[in-house]
């Protein structure tokens, strides 16, 4: 090796590396086995009988294989069976309404300000929330309380037609309770959800009367028609034909048309005004905290610890 | 002109077609020692030559049919080995970025010797000693004889990164050889 340009050292290492001849190992013929052994198996191949197909994937390929008129009628009939059972199911529904009890609502002991209108009233029960049955709820407040339930009553099968009662109840100062009820015709429109300003047609509860806190005798039975004339309108309604099972006393309440509603026509019923279940609270117990306590009891309201070391930092509950 | 291959080859290519372990075997016996060095002087161990070879020759038994009695087997087969080193090369360069400049700098040791006395033994590890995209060069360059458009038609690169490879393989390989020779002086 003299200089850079010196390359015949090259032509050796050719010379040497081509006569190098290094003789294979057991390990290496065995990873050519290997390959070998990897890459043909043509012997062990078979050919294997596709299973029938099951009853339903024939029917599934029957199905397919229909032509387009025969596939319209089976369509045809799929959509019709589903209606019929869908206005078979709403009907029940529909029934199921009507057994339904008023709803109970439980009032807290509130005592009013002198200054507040006694007549002054909140609408809780938006409209739509008719099906009782399915919406009913419990609602507490912590003011002075009216609870407006609304209720089906299906006037009659062939017509299609419903009388909607809208039931409120006053509460007032002196714990006396009074109820109203508004007897609203739809006819199938949903303007009644306009509207809200009532003109109160209260009647006091005559005997009896539900006093904040304190439950009245159970069934206290309240009449209360309405003060104004039933408002005559082209809708037919056949007063009284859906009679409450449970009615200790007929009640006659007649409507009255306000703006944005639909007409509202007479309907004979008979409510029963179940009495409202009363809190104490515990001395030095606020609301909330009895309620809170009540929830947690029953399970609704579960307090969630926190891990403050569960292997992720920052905790996986701790990062929102 | 035409070459007329040995009957025993003949005989062992019919059995190898035929699908024959033990001729199998002793084709693969009889071929090993030619064309492992093909492998060796691409790549960086024994393992991996011997590895790429496997598969070279299981590409050559499955081409077998297609093997022309008129060339010399040997080179038939030293070119399927190099073409799927070369493959193999390429392939794992794009994943490795294999033929970027890299840190390596193995302890090598050789026979005490000049660079033109080394035997085939010290020339493989000298040559694993070098970087894989300076080694490929020198080998595509010295052993088989490419220029180096051809180099860098193969390789994918320009002609002037084939002759700074070449170059640079050449100095390394000096400087190796150098401190290699110096440190067995101090040595013995």
């Amino acid at each position: 090796m003299s200089t850079l340009k010196d390359h015949s050292w090259e032509e050796h290492w050719r010379r040497e590396v081509d006569q190098y001849a290094p003789q294979p190992s057991t390990a290496d013929w065995a990873g050519m086995h290997q390959l070998l052994e990897g890459t043909s198996g043509t012997e062990g191949q078979r050919t294997i009988d596709q299973e029938p197909p099951t009853a339903a994937a024939a029917s599934w390929q029957a199905i397919r294989e229909l032509p387009w008129y025969q596939y319209l009628v089976l369509m045809a009939a799929i959509v019709t069976v589903g209606y019929w059972l869908g206005v078979r199911q709403s009907g029940e529904i529909g029934e199921a309404t009507t057994e339904v009890h008023p709803a109970t609502d439980s009032l807290p002991g509130v005592t009013f300000a002198p200054h507040v209108s006694i007549n002054e009233n909140r609408t809780f029960a938006k409209d739509g929330n008719r099906s009782a049955a399915a919406r009913r709820d419990t609602t507490y407040f912590t003011q002075r309380v009216v609870r407006r339930a609304s209720r089906n009553f299906p006037v009659a099968a062939a017509q299609a037609r419903r009388i909607y009662i809208d039931t409120t109840y006053f509460l007032h100062a002196n714990g006396n309770l009074s109820i109203r009820y508004d007897t609203v015709y739809s006819n199938g429109s949903t303007s009644s959800a306009e509207g809200k300003t009532y003109q109160p047609t209260e009647q006091p509860a005559p005997s009896g009367s539900t006093t904040v806190g304190a439950p009245s005798p159970a069934g206290v039975v309240t009449n209360a028609p309405a003060s104004a004339p039933p408002v005559a309108t082209d809708q037919e309604h056949k007063p009284g034909q859906p009679q409450r099972p449970t009615a200790t006393g007929d009640s006659s309440s007649s409507g009255v048309y306000r703006p944005g509603r639909s007409p509202y026509l007479p309907v004979t019923l008979s409510v029963v005004v179940q009495p409202l279940p009363a809190w104490q609270p515990a001395p030095g117990t606020t609301y909330w905290e009895h309620r809170v306590q009540k929830l947690l009891e029953s399970g609704r309201l579960k307090i969630k610890q926190t891990q403050r070391d569960n292997g992720h930092f920052p905790p996986i509950n701790q990062r929102f | 002109m035409s070459f007329r291959p040995d009957p025993s080859i003949v005989a062992l290519i019919a059995a190898c077609k035929a699908g024959d372990r033990r001729a199998q075997e002793a084709f693969y016996r009889r071929f090993f020692p030619k064309l492992l060095p093909v492998t060796l002087r691409y790549l960086r161990n024994r393992e991996e030559a011997v590895s790429v070879l496997n598969h070279a020759m299981l590409r050559a038994f499955q081409s077998l049919d297609d093997y022309r009695e008129e060339h010399k087997l040997e080179a038939w087969l030293a070119t399927i080995v190099r073409r799927t080193t070369l493959n193999f090369i390429r392939d794992e360069g794009r994943a490795r970025r294999r033929f970027q400049p890299e840190a390596y700098d193995p302890p090598v040791s050789v026979a005490n010797g000049a660079l033109d006395r080394l035997h085939a033994e010290d020339i493989i590890k000298l040559l694993h000693a070098l970087p894989d995209y300076l080694r490929v060069v020198f080998s595509l360059s010295v052993f088989d004889g490419l220029i180096h458009e051809e180099i860098a038609a193969e390789l994918d690169i320009t002609v002037a990164a084939s002759r700074w490879r070449l170059a640079k393989a050449r100095e390394l390989l000096r400087d190796r050889y150098t401190s290699a020779n110096h440190l067995n002086e101090s040595l013995s």
